[in-house]
């Protein structure tokens, strides 16, 4: 190699190595969501580039099932993930460290979006209607179905009164509308539809009668991940917090970016919440001990990244 | 069947429990992580939890009649249309192709099919259990009943047998060994599809609740529920066993 090459080369190295250490204090997170109404500020943070405004590089994978994110998170194929309050409890019964790092979507009485649609034709006016009838749930033991397990039993409906099978929000429609099953627990904009076409008629917003306001999803992430990377785990809340503002001030445009990445809109879009409150862990933990999910005690007080 | 020797059947349980012991040391070590792979003092102790509170007996009954009536149905269709299939040349060469067509589609692909048009319902779990496990029952019935030896079809036809009397009194006794071989083989094909329909359609059972642990972070309870299917398994093919050996015990009068 002759000299003036060399001469060529080392600016061009110095320049390749001095770039290097900024691109290596970049925080990357690969984040872990499920196709809901739930996440519009996530892919608002994304499109909007809030995410790089705040420093991370995120990339966000969709996951087809709810319970698959705690493993990946816990495998390391997430760095975030989606997740429901018991299923931080459940993980921290067995044993898994993981912690909350963000609220996603708060379920308000003043805004329900899930509820217990029943079949058309059926006289179920209530929860005691509900006893030898079988009920579609998203996931035998998704958070939604716990809070109406526990909605029946504060009704005096007994568990095993009632069967419960699981459909996907997708097919309930069908499923409903062929009597496969009386009744099933929904969400928008699938819920909307059933109602329109006639298919289904509302039985109760059961969630905001067992509380008013309760964190519907939240973000997780690993214990030592998320105190290794606090700038990382600083930088999603605040761009997901810019996010929230944002979707508050443009809801037509939010359902567009949400429509992009999930396929299809929801006109109804539910309350988003960064905060993860202490009463919403306590109100979780008191009502799966109460239905006999949790065998363990669990201290609440470590499950949210402070 | 021949009896195992003592020493041998020792030995079967000396290597399992070097396998256990070594799972114990593994997991104790944390090789891999207790939260996903316990300990088998964990399992077992979960597994005799559950015994204990008898929390296991309802799922395990669930589990167990649900291949059961899967298998009897899928042993019943298999035996009726292979005897039809083997003993007649026309009933061959109408059926054979569209049974080759249906033979290697995966049970678990109709299941799907199989909601639309049963619900999820036990009867649609039983009926996805029965079109997976027909077929060892049915190919072998085809071959028993096809492969009387020709000397019996010679005597039978010396005998003016009608054609109800030769399936019944020559050929099905003929076909026996192959059937029962068969039925072996279907049942441990009924046990997987139980626990796939339970899984992919909520049926209660041991299927269920291992998919159930599986999402609760339970993983002791996911062995343990693996455990008891593991020993469901051996428990029915020992049984089976022993019902071949009697049915069959007229071939071989001096061993028994």
């Amino acid at each position: 190699m002759n000299r003036r090459a060399l001469a060529a080369l080392v600016p061009l190295l110095c320049a390749a190595l001095a770039a290097l250490p900024v691109q290596a204090q970049q925080p990357k997170a690969n984040i872990g969501y499920i196709g809901a109404a739930d996440f519009t500020p996530l892919f608002v943070a994304k499109d909007k580039g809030m995410f790089d405004k705040h420093g991370l590089d995120a990339t966000l994978t969709r996951i087809q099932i709810a319970p698959n994110v705690g493993p990946a998170i816990i495998a390391g194929n997430l760095q975030i993930g989606m997740g429901t309050v018991p299923t931080l409890l459940h993980a921290a019964e067995g044993g898994l460290p993981l912690v909350a790092v963000a609220g996603a979507s708060r379920m308000k009485k003043s805004n329900p979006i899930a509820g217990l649609v029943g079949r058309s034709g059926l006289a179920i006016k209530g929860p005691g209607d509900l006893r030898g009838k079988k009920i579609g749930s998203p996931g035998l033991n998704a958070m939604l179905t716990e809070v109406l397990e526990k909605w029946l039993s504060d009704n005096k409906v007994a568990r095993d009164q009632v069967t419960l099978v699981e459909v996907v929000f997708p097919q309930q429609h069908d499923m409903l509308k062929s009597g496969t099953v009386d009744a099933v627990i929904t969400i928008e904009p699938f819920r909307s539809r059933m109602l329109s076409d006639g298919t289904g008629f509302k039985i109760a917003d059961y969630v905001g009668e067992v509380n008013p306001d309760i964190i519907a999803v939240l973000w997780m992430a690993r214990s030592d991940w998320a105190a290794a990377n606090p700038q990382a785990v600083r930088a999603f809340r605040q761009a997901y917090a810019e996010a929230i503002e944002w979707c508050a001030k443009n809801p037509d445009e939010s359902k567009k970016i949400l429509a992009k990445y999930i396929g299809f809109a929801s006109a109804v879009l539910p309350d988003y919440g960064v905060e993860v409150k202490l009463s919403d862990l306590e109100f979780f933990e008191k009502m799966e001990r109460e239905l006999g999910k949790l065998r363990q005690p669990v201290d609440i007080s470590k499950l949210v990244w402070k | 069947m021949k009896r195992v020797p003592l020493a041998t059947g020792a030995g079967a349980v000396l290597f399992a429990a070097v396998l256990l012991v070594l799972w114990q040391l593994l997991a104790d070590r944390q090789f891999i992580s207790p939260v996903f792979f316990p300990t088998p003092s964990r399992t077992l102790t979960e597994l005799y939890r559950q015994v204990a509170e008898g929390t296991i007996w309802a799922p395990l009954v669930a589990t167990a009649l649900r291949m059961f009536y899967g298998w009897a149905l899928a042993s019943l269709l298999g035996v009726v249309i292979g005897a039809a299939v083997g003993s007649s040349r026309a009933a061959r060469d109408f059926l054979e192709p569209l049974l080759e067509f249906m033979r290697p589609l995966p049970a678990s692909a109709i299941i799907p099919a199989a909601i639309l048009f049963l619900g999820l319902s036990n009867a649609m779990s039983i009926s996805v259990i029965a079109f997976g496990a027909v077929w060892p029952v049915l190919l072998a019935s085809v071959h028993g009943f096809s492969s009387v030896e020709p000397q019996l079809l010679e005597v039978c036809g010396a005998l003016r047998l009608s054609r109800a009397q030769f399936i019944v009194k020559v050929a099905a006794p003929s076909a026996l060994p192959d059937i029962l071989a068969g039925a072996r083989v279907s049942l441990a094909i009924s046990l997987i599809l139980a626990v796939v329909t339970e899984m992919q359609a909520s049926q209660p059972g041991l299927g269920q609740n291992i998919l159930l642990a599986q999402r609760s972070f339970r993983s002791p309870e996911l062995y343990a529920g693996i455990v008891m299917l593991g020993l469901m398994g051996f428990v029915v093919n020992y049984a089976i066993l022993k019902g071949e050996e009697r049915l069959l015990r007229w071939r071989t009068p001096g061993d028994s």
